[in-house]
């Protein structure tokens, strides 16, 4: 499993990167312990930042959510340029006869960030016990329910490889969205 | 002495005062006392801080003593276990985590673990990269949603909308020099279905030949061999038909060898194209507007030649079922070119009795803009006497502002006409002929309707404008001139028209 983790991680190497930089960003912020931080590691650190074990929830939910967010934003910009181009209008190649590359950059960019959006698995559980522990405000564990689900099983899906699978197919989705979108606000 | 005296003046003195001297005394002495105590106080709150001052210089100097041991300590002095994992150097373990296997340096500095300069440029990189996709999607975002709206007009049916919006669509794509091949595959889709065939072999050059056999443009390689058929169907059967036309020696063509043209068409089909395609391009050599015709079939279409065999059977005046037969063929093989056998199917249909609301239905299934449902209804309807439903039905499709607009004139006349109200059917078709004049059997009706009218002038200028055309005019508009033939024997008789 960690062979195929590991080949979908180079496949989408410029996600896998900017998803451990932000992580050793979230972790700097934090003042969390970085004990490893090498971005491309072959292993199931690889996208990922080795740190100490977090204890508090506050810091636990910002190192897995905010490498999330930033990924996932700078994937939706790379993708809707992308997938309009590649997938929609079907622009593959340019009118000098040449192929499309800078939009099958962006496509290929879009997956690639889309691909490594979720925390590791370790953080996932961790994050899991700090929020749904027994003393925990169920307040909390309410509001956090949603945003805690996409990572947790997105987590689940990054162990696998799958989410590069999720990610092309969300290039499909997010081409329909706009296919409703745009005509109703242009 | 004096002491006394002084006391005994004091005690005069409260003898002799008031009882408002006496209460401001008294709010004298509380005053003083209040003074006291704050003055007190500020004195142990001094001692208080001066006391935690020298605590914090005793604690300070006792971390300034523990560094001092600590920097001091060798690595030899501490045991291996209890070395730093990070630095190797010092004692792991801090205040606030005893069991931390880095030293207190170490800690600190993994805590802010520095970014190495390359990946900062590289994420740099990448956000540059994603402004730069953010302004590409910003200048096509117009592009995007003309193509979604043609798209979505096409997915509700709306055929001829659709054609407007992708011409739109291409027109702005054109301008940004974007080449979506996407957006002509669905485009050139659209015009085969509306029977807009003009275009479609120029856009072939949008594509590449390569690509057409990829399974993403399976949709245009489909439209341009079907669009290929239907040509080499027309270019080459109807060639066959055209040769036996000349052989008439007179315009009777319903003395066409039928049988002949269809042994010469089916022998078509058992031939290779390639001698035909090798005499179109003799024919286009050195023409720069002959278009480059990318997808070539290698056999002719049988089911486009069908039509032509349908359009054989039906000059050489052939059994309806038979011309039934043929259509019924080219209905099976492409369902959704409803322009190639819809109105004639369902003229014969209308002629032959049967029912058509299914094949309207087919119709409006592929083109909900297309009006021939609606025509094939209203004559159905005037056939079988409910000329007051087909009038109404032929009046909501000219509101409608329907481009067959003078179809539903025509058929109007005719029901007014079978009706006796013909000041209203002079009317109709006039208003037909109006609408267009390229249509024969509106130019007729119209001269049948002027001349049921009286109106001479009416019916001089359509024989004038056949005359010009070298058409010659319908016996049966001829007959009824001559009085030889009533409304009722065209009309609601035999064919049900003029032939």
């Amino acid at each position: 499993m960690t062979v195929i983790y590991v080949i979908v991680k180079y496949l989408t190497i410029v996600g896998t990167f900017t998803k451990a930089f932000f992580e050793h960003l979230s972790c700097r912020v934090y003042e969390v312990l970085v004990e490893d931080g090498r971005y491309l590691a072959r292993s199931e650190m690889c996208g990922h930042i080795e740190h100490e074990f977090i204890k508090k929830r506050g810091v636990c939910f910002g190192v897995c959510f905010f490498p999330f967010l930033f990924n996932l934003m700078l994937g939706l910009m790379f993708l809707s340029a992308g997938a309009m181009n590649i997938l929609y209008i079907g622009e593959f190649y340019m009118k000098s006869g040449a192929a499309n590359f800078p939009s099958y950059i962006y496509l290929w960019l879009g997956i690639s960030m889309l691909t490594n959006l979720f925390p590791q698995w370790e953080d996932a559980l961790t994050l899991k016990e700090l929020i749904y522990s027994k003393d925990s405000n169920m307040f909390v564990k309410i509001i956090a329910a949603p945003i805690f689900a996409i990572l947790y099983v997105g987590s689940a899906l990054e162990r696998t490889g799958l989410t590069l699978l999720t990610s092309c197919g969300f290039a499909f989705v997010l081409v329909e969205f706009y296919k409703v979108l745009l005509p109703a606000i242009l | 002495m004096d002491e006394n005296k002084v006391n005994g003046s004091e005690n005069i003195d409260e003898e002799v005062l008031s009882d408002e001297e006496l209460k401001l005394r008294a709010e004298m002495d509380e005053l003083a006392r209040t003074f006291q105590e704050e003055l007190d106080k500020a004195k142990a709150e001094e001692e208080i801080r001066a006391a935690e001052q020298a605590k914090e210089q005793e604690i300070l100097i006792q971390e300034l003593e523990d560094d001092v041991r600590y920097d001091a300590e060798a690595p030899d002095e501490i045991p291996e276990e209890e070395l730093c994992e990070c630095c190797g150097e010092k004692r792991r373990g801090t205040k606030d985590n005893p069991d931390s296997p880095y030293c207190r340096d170490c800690e600190r500095g993994l805590r802010r673990y520095p970014f190495e300069l390359l990946n900062v440029l590289l994420v740099l990189i990448v956000l540059a990269l994603s402004v730069v996709a953010c302004v590409n999607f910003a200048q096509r975002v117009g592009i995007y949603s003309a193509a979604a709206r043609a798209q979505h007009l096409e997915k509700q049916k709306m055929l001829y909308s659709a054609y407007s919006a992708y011409d739109n669509t291409i027109g702005l794509m054109k301008d940004s020099e974007l080449n979506g091949e996407l957006v002509y595959q669905r485009a050139v889709r659209n015009m085969l279905m509306i029977n807009v065939l003009d275009d479609i072999g120029t856009y072939e050059k949008q594509f590449n030949l390569f690509e057409l056999k990829l399974p993403h443009l399976k949709t245009a390689y489909e439209t341009f061999k079907t669009y290929e058929g239907y040509r080499l169907a027309q270019l080459d059967g109807y060639q066959v038909l055209y040769e036996e036309i000349q052989k008439l020696e007179d315009d009777d063509y319903s003395k066409l060898p039928y049988a002949e043209i269809v042994g010469r068409i089916d022998a078509l089909l058992s031939v290779s194209t390639e001698e035909s395609y090798k005499y179109q391009e003799s024919l286009g050599d050195g023409a720069e507007e002959s278009p480059s015709y990318l997808v070539k079939i290698d056999n002719y279409d049988p089911a486009m030649m069908e039509f032509f065999k349908f359009y054989a059977a039906a000059l050489s005046e052939q059994d309806k079922e038979v011309q039934i037969a043929h259509l019924e063929k080219v209905r099976a093989a492409y369902p959704e070119l409803t322009w190639l056998y819809g109105a004639f199917l369902g003229d014969l249909y209308n002629k032959s009795g049967r029912d058509v609301e299914e094949l309207c239905k087919q119709i409006e299934g592929y083109n909900a803009e297309d009006s021939t449902a609606d025509i094939i209804r209203t004559t159905n309807l005037r056939i079988n006497g409910k000329r007051t439903d087909a009038i109404a039905l032929a009046q909501k499709n000219i509101d409608k502002g329907s481009p067959n607009a003078y179809e539903f004139y025509r058929q109007q006349a005719i029901c007014y006409l079978l009706d006796g109200n013909i000041e209203k059917a002079y009317s109709a078709a006039a208003s037909g002929y109006e609408d267009s004049q390229y249509s024969v059997q509106v130019c007729e009706v119209y001269a049948i309707a002027s001349i049921a009218a009286g109106k001479t002038d009416s019916y001089d200028e359509i024989a004038k404008l056949f005359e010009e055309n070298g058409v010659k005019m319908s016996d049966e508009v001829l007959a009824y001139k001559d009085g030889t033939v009533s409304l009722e024997e065209i009309f609601a008789q035999g064919d049900y028209d003029i032939q």
